[in-house]
């Protein structure tokens, strides 16, 4: 913030203070090019329909949008208008504000105002702040704006009425903030502040209990779902386990009931692997490899997959009607074809079979 | 920090507390009936095989065998006795023969109960003495 006195030529100290953020302006050239192009689209309008600019700002503030009575906005194209003391559209020459020569230095990117032309431009701010009529009004208005440190205001004066005297007292005030421009001759003036982003909302008074509440809460759950979770694991393989002994029973059941079966006739077929058994046949009378095929045990449905004799044992595949396979390793009598002993079940891999057989 | 902040944060708290609770101690409970069934299930397959390998061995002689019956088949009354007296079984099994209907041998029923597990944990399988060799032993024999 910088102090700034008004001895004599008030003018002087503003181009000064112009000059010095004209800087600050060319770095704000992205952000209002588009408007520029708008504006300058409308140059010089030989004349205007619509609504004069004047009049829309106090229909905006009928609305309590804006704020109104705009003659002078600082850093913004409208504010050149007045600033070469002239209102190029109205052909109204101010008698006070006669720019210095340097003026024309930072008047870049201006062009006057059309009409209908400034709520266009107004929906570029981001927060209206408050609205002041007269200049006096403006003082104490502007001295809030700068106590809540506001990063830049916009200031829009309505040249539409120029007259003398108020013009010191409201550029008194505004030109303390070096982002402000002031000239010309105002009745009122409108001030709009555009807040920074990170500024606009005061910082959260609320406590922290809540956020506490809410993690802890979470952390709990989320907690509690996962040794839930475990527990559904540790009762799923339980579940796995007894199907598989179940499973095993069921086949280790079938290997007896097979053994059974190869006992009397079906003694012979023991030597002969059982793709062998139709020829086996005429070598063992009254033999029925049927019996050794299928068969029934605790009212499940087994088939033979496979018999293999090996010397002294002899593998055996069984297969149950659900599609378990087992793998067995029989003892067999070297004597005589007969079983002596079945090893414990090898699982295999579950195959789809036997339902249409 | 108001009052109105204070109460929901509070509410909010000890509904999760109480739901993370109950789910807690479900979740207790369920691993302490897996446990036990893990136990129960550990006893029966010790049962078994060892009733497996009680028959394979020559301990099993022809006493089992049911000698008035043309087949070869296991005397059960003989044969209960003689696992009862020579396989201590857990304090929770308990074991039952029964004559397979078709003729092929007699079923082992093996049971757990316990006062946790509601549904009694069961295995049953078919036992024969011709998948012992026990029956070439009889013929050899008579």
């Amino acid at each position: 913030m910088q102090q700034i006195k008004f001895p004599l030529r008030q003018r002087q100290c503003l181009v000064l203070e112009a000059h010095s953020t004209a800087e600050h302006i060319d770095a704000q050239v992205s952000e209002r090019e588009r408007l520029a192009l708008l504006f300058r689209f409308f140059h010089v309008p030989a004349s205007q329909s619509g609504t004069y600019p004047g009049v829309e700002f106090l229909e905006l503030k009928r609305f309590g949008e804006v704020v109104v009575c705009p003659q002078i906005q600082g850093l913004h194209l409208f504010v050149q208008i007045v600033m070469g003391g002239q209102h190029q559209h109205r052909c109204l020459v101010t008698a006070a504000a006669q720019p210095p020569a340097d003026f024309n230095a930072i008047k870049v990117r201006q062009c006057p105002i059309q009409n209908e032309e400034i709520k266009p431009a107004l929906t570029q701010v981001l927060e209206c702040f408050g609205a002041v009529d007269r200049a006096d009004a403006l003082r104490l208005f502007t001295r809030e704006l700068i106590q809540q440190k506001l990063q830049q205001f916009w200031i829009v004066i309505n040249d539409e009425q120029p007259g003398a005297g108020l013009l010191q007292q409201g550029a008194g005030t505004i030109c303390r903030n070096p982002t402000l421009m002031v000239g010309g001759m105002f009745e009122t003036v409108a001030l709009i502040p555009v807040v920074s982003w990170f500024g606009r909302r005061p910082p959260s008074q609320s406590g922290f209990v809540m956020p506490l509440a809410i993690t802890a809460s979470a952390v709990l759950l989320l907690g509690s779902a996962s040794i839930h979770t475990l527990s559904l694991q540790k009762r799923l393989r339980l579940h796995a386990s007894g199907q598989r002994e179940q499973s095993a029973d069921q086949l280790r059941s079938a290997a007896q009931a097979f053994v059974v079966a190869s006992r009397g006739p079906q003694a012979c077929l023991l030597q002969w692997p059982s793709h062998d058994w139709p020829a086996a046949v005429h070598d063992c009378k009254a033999s029925d490899p049927s019996q050794l095929s299928r068969g029934v045990v605790g009212e499940k449905l087994w088939s033979l997959l496979d018999w293999t004799p090996h010397g002294e044992n002899g593998a055996l595949r069984l297969q149950l009607a659900d599609g378990r396979t087992g793998r067995f390793r029989l003892a067999l009598d070297p004597l005589a074809p007969a079983v002596l002993g079945i090893s414990d079940v090898g699982l295999q891999a579950r195959v789809p079979q036997l339902k249409g057989e | 920090m108001s009052l109105l902040e204070v109460l929901v944060s509070s509410v909010v708290l000890a509904g999760s507390s109480s739901a993370a609770l109950g789910v807690w101690n479900q979740a207790a409970t369920e691993v302490q009936r897996a446990m036990q069934l893990d136990a129960l299930a550990l006893q029966l397959e010790t049962a078994r095989i060892a009733t497996d390998r009680w028959l394979q061995s020559d301990e099993a002689s022809s006493a089992v065998i049911d000698s008035s019956s043309p087949d070869c088949r296991f005397n059960p009354e003989a044969l209960e006795a003689a696992v009862a007296e020579r396989l201590p079984l857990g304090s929770d099994v308990s074991s039952r023969w029964s004559v397979d209907p078709q003729g092929l041998g007699h079923w082992l029923e093996l049971s757990a109960t316990s006062q946790h597990v509601m549904p009694p944990f069961k295995r049953r399988l078919l036992l024969s003495p011709a998948a012992y060799g026990l029956c070439k032993q009889e013929e050899v024999s008579s």
